[in-house]
């Protein structure tokens, strides 16, 4: 082994970095998705390992100290404590868990849903293209924001809805993406090989269609990561989200809003930078994977 | 030949790529007269477009280019130095056009007038027809002929010495063709242009052309006399080149190809960069690049047999 | 004709859909409206008979036929909460909604259109990723977080803006059009006007930050693609000022694409708006809107989503008519 890489100097570097000119070659070559993919790492680590990175973590699930309620930031509450008197970092620790929960169930729901009926409804086409188009459209006429407000305060507000209403509201924008790359592979000759040796519609769907419209998706599903985090915590805001006493980003910012303006900064204040650093984190990230992966965009990124 | 309107010695383009750098030029010795219609043939990818794109200063950022260049004499910029004296026509006339302007609007840009009867004489120059109506016009309501008009226009406006038309008639069909050559013809006339015609198509060259450059993988194979270097190729890849192209006189005979491939602008090229497709090739072709060689005083070719006849 | 017709068309069933999915959504309400209607202590004949009233009786078609009947009069039902009907109170509202709206988006448009060509205009890393950083960064700060931010320093700490509402309580003016900032000016008061602006600014800044964002993104992307056309190196090579070439022969190919996109900016500015004007106590459909969340008022939290939903439709509609005048490839007729 140790003759390969001598013989071969850019071996470590090119299984760190990716082959030269290659999509996560470019990346890393990307000082603001580096520090994206920071942020994002040190706040996974902070979500997974919240009840040993704090010595509050009964409090971080919920249980209150009045005593020591509204403290400013000190040694002992490096970031304060809140209304209950719970440490605001063991809040937002645990707040990252709901926040990671949310992100990754609302874009996994949302993207199977999606891929499926955008890949049915290229593959088949005709009148089940023209129906579930219709239906997609509808869906995409609501602006997303709004339709996740009706869905959430029509199921009741707690997680789970939380992450069923955001995914009412996104599902469409992959089903069109889906359907789109599914027309051209339609017509590619692997696929219509397959069809001409008899495998059943269903297979051919999942096992050569969907494969291979995945990667657009891929990279509108980490830039989507960002935004499911934002919605989450506007509908935790106005009252539709997790209920107490479950962290979350958003309530902590409903519940310091009065404190705020009366002096008490630190419950609302941390909370919404944490949100805006993680959201930024998950954009940043998506914006750049999207000019790295575009190959318009070849040299210039 | 009299003084050279544009004379370019050793111009080399290379550009950084992720996958390495490509040498688009390698060495281009080329000099354009006053007057004269300069045709300039080669297979995609032997570096014509590069090198005028280059000279007008059109190469990406991140291209290196070097050589000498001297404009009616006097040493100029090597990259862009072209500019201010000449105007491009390009090869999809569609394209050259801005969709969301009408022609009247994109010609005064260029033109620096606004005066409808000034642009009107332009678009009659060009032989467009109606030119008051023609500058209300936007490019989609024209035919590909009529759009090749109005970017001659535009170039005409901008009034250069030296036109360069980067495979100008590619994209139309042949009526349309033969019409825009004959006006190209026709300008070069009246106003005593100077055009560099760059084309992959032997037949419109010799239709057009006073004289003839073949490039070749980055460099000058063979240059000179249209009729010199189409009658009678002194380098292998001219006359290949020349045997792959099909004419009237040629009909039930069997087209010539050349086998092999241009060789990769990323390879490094040693000795002469046709060796490996000749048919007359030995082991000193291989030792060092051939140098331009003159065969008579209007004929040149970079092959160290041409004195063998090969 | 035909492509208005074909449009107009289209539009008209997608608001259909809409109606429909927002009818659906609302049966989905674990609780039984007519017991919600009726309030906490209504005795069980009571909410039979508002059961009745409100005609929750009948079966599902029915009340769907029924609801349609109800949307084309334009009655869109009464509020739980107040009784009233909603139209009559949605009216109200709207102006002091779309009035941050329209200045958010065009506030947005402003800064964001420049932007977005300069970060697309040279290939300078730095202030390409600078531009990219600011515009990443406003579509990532929640709102409500934002104009929390501001209360706290401008209004709170230096008291130099007003904390919320659309006026000082003691500035009264006659409300004609219900856009305060006409409605001031034609009370021809000065002051009456810079008490409205001054309201305005937290809320439009707030406002415009998510659309600039996109906007700025927008744009860079769409211009970027505008530059590598072979029309843009013919006309620098024709000597055409940079400037010209970017502001006016690039951008104007740059904005037909990205006016699509600002039926998005406008519709996230409208749905935003009840995140914003929680904050700033602005009396939009958007506050009419989460006072109905948190009173679980079903009929409102539906009428006002059909109503911004269909404001949204006809709001692309526009553009898209907009943008086919602006191509001229694109034949109306």
């Amino acid at each position: 082994m140790t003759t390969t890489i001598r013989s071969n100097p850019g071996f470590l570097r090119r299984s760190l970095f990716g082959e030269p000119g290659s999509a996560r070659w470019r990346y890393r070559k990307s000082p603001l998705g580096l520090l994206a993919a920071g942020v994002i790492a040190l706040f996974s680590l902070g979500a997974l390992l919240a009840p040993w990175l704090t010595p509050y973590a009964d409090q971080g699930r919920g249980t209150p100290d009045l005593p020591s309620r509204l403290q400013g930031p000190s040694t002992s509450h490096w970031l304060g404590t809140d209304d209950l008197g719970r440490d605001v970092l063991a809040r937002l620790l645990f707040g990252a868990r709901t926040a990671l929960i949310v992100a990754i169930g609302v874009v996994v729901i949302a993207v199977v849903v999606g891929v499926l009926v955008g890949a049915i409804a290229g593959y088949f086409g005709r009148w089940v293209d023209e129906v579930l188009m219709r239906i997609t459209d509808t869906f995409l006429a609501f602006p997303p924001l709004l339709l996740a407000v009706i869905v959430a305060a029509a199921l009741g507000a707690n997680l789970r809805n939380t992450i069923i209403a955001i995914a009412v509201s996104w599902w469409p924008w992959y089903a069109r993406q889906v359907r789109s790359q599914v027309l051209s592979l339609r017509e590619r000759p692997f696929v219509q090989a397959v069809q001409a040796i008899g495998v059943p519609d269903h297979q051919i769907i999942v096992r050569h269609v969907i494969p291979n419209a995945m990667a657009p998706v891929w990279v509108q599903a980490t830039a989507d990561l960002g935004a499911a985090v934002l919605t989450a915590a506007g509908l935790s805001f106005v009252g539709l989200g997790p209920r107490p006493p479950t962290a979350d980003w958003g309530v902590m910012i409903a519940d310091g809003r009065q404190l705020v303006l009366s002096g008490q900064w630190w419950v609302a204040g941390f909370a919404g930078i944490a949100i805006t650093l993680t959201a930024l984190a998950f954009n940043l990230m998506g914006d750049v994977i999207r000019d790295v992966t575009d190959p318009k965009a070849n040299g210039r990124a | 030949m009299t003084a050279p309107l544009l004379s370019v010695r050793d111009l080399r383009v290379t550009f950084q790529t992720p996958t390495g750098v490509v040498r688009a030029v390698r060495g281009i010795d080329l000099d354009v007269a006053p007057g004269e219609i300069l045709g300039v043939v080669g297979e995609s990818g032997c570096g014509k477009s590069a090198t005028f794109r280059a000279l007008l200063g059109l190469s990406p950022a991140s291209a290196s280019v070097v050589g000498d260049v001297r404009w009616d004499g006097t040493p100029t910029d090597t990259s862009g130095g072209l500019q201010p004296h000449a105007a491009m026509i390009y090869q999809n006339p569609g394209a050259a056009l801005n969709p969301v302007f009408t022609i009247g609007q994109q010609l005064a840009l260029v033109a620096g007038t606004d005066d409808p009867v000034r642009l009107s004489e332009l678009l009659d120059q060009v032989g467009l027809p109606d030119p008051p109506k023609a500058l209300q016009a936007y490019p989609h309501e024209f035919s590909g002929g009529m759009r090749q008009r109005a970017v001659i226009a535009f170039a005409l406006a901008q009034k250069p010495r030296l036109l360069i038309a980067d495979e100008p008639t590619t994209a139309l069909d042949v009526t349309t063709q033969a019409q825009i050559l004959d006006l190209l013809a026709s300008i070069r006339e009246e106003r005593n242009l100077t055009v560099v015609f760059v084309s992959h198509d032997l037949a419109v060259i010799s239709r057009i052309a006073d004289r003839v450059a073949v490039l070749y993988a980055g460099r000058v194979a063979e240059i000179g006399a249209v009729d010199d270097v189409l009658q009678r190729p002194t380098h292998p890849y001219a006359a290949a080149l020349i045997r792959s192209t099909p004419s009237p006189a040629m009909v039930g005979e069997d087209l010539a190809t050349i086998p092999g491939l241009v060789p990769d602008g990323r390879a490094e090229i040693f000795g002469c960069a046709f060796a490996d497709r000749c048919d007359h090739v030995i082991d000193a072709c291989r030792a060092e690049t051939p140098p331009l060689r003159a065969t008579s005083p209007t004929h040149a070719a970079a092959c160290i047999r041409v004195e063998d006849g090969a | 004709m035909r492509y208005l017709l074909r449009r107009l068309l289209t539009s008209l069933g997608v608001v259909l859909g809409v109606v429909t999915i927002t009818f659906v959504v609302a049966r989905l309400v674990p609780s039984d409206p007519a017991a919600l209607y009726a309030g906490p202590r209504a005795r069980p004949a009571q909410v039979e008979q508002v059961r009745q009233d409100l005609n929750l009786d009948a079966s599902i078609p029915a009340q769907y036929v029924s609801y349609l009947g109800d949307l084309f009069t334009g009655d869109l039902g009464i509020s739980f909460a107040n009784r009233r009907p909603i139209a009559e109170d949605l009216l109200n509202f709207l102006p002091a909604t779309l009035e941050l709206a329209l200045l958010a988006t065009g506030l947005s448009m402003a800064i964001g259109i420049p932007l977005g060509v300069w970060a697309a205009a040279r290939q300078d890393r730095r202030r390409d990723n600078g531009i990219r950083l600011v515009a990443v960064t406003s579509v990532s700060v929640p709102v409500f977080w934002s104009a929390l931010i501001l209360q706290l320093f401008f209004a709170n700490r230096l008291g130099l803006l007003p904390l919320s509402g659309r006026t000082s309580s003691d500035v009264e003016f006659a409300e004609r059009t219900g856009f305060f900032l006409i409605d001031s000016v034609l009370s021809g008061s000065p002051s009456n006007v810079g008490d409205v602006l001054t309201h305005l600014v937290m809320p439009v800044i707030v406002m415009a930050a998510y659309p600039l964002g996109l906007t700025i993104r927008l744009i860079r992307g769409s211009m970027l693609e505008v530059l590598g056309e072979p029309f843009i190196e013919a006309a620098r090579l024709g000597g055409v000022p940079e400037r010209t070439v970017l502001f006016r022969l690039a951008l104007k190919n740059a904005l037909a694409p990205a006016l699509t996109i600002l039926g998005l900016t406008f519709a996230y500015s409208v749905s935003s708006a009840f995140l914003v004007e929680a904050v700033f106590n602005w009396p939009g459909i958007g506050r009419y809107l989460t006072d109905a969340i948190i009173r679980v008022d079903f009929p409102v939290i539906t009428a006002a989503t059909l109503v911004i939903t269909v404001i949204y439709v006809l709001v692309n509609l526009l553009l898209d008519l907009l943008q086919a005048r602006l191509d001229p490839r694109v034949e109306l007729e």
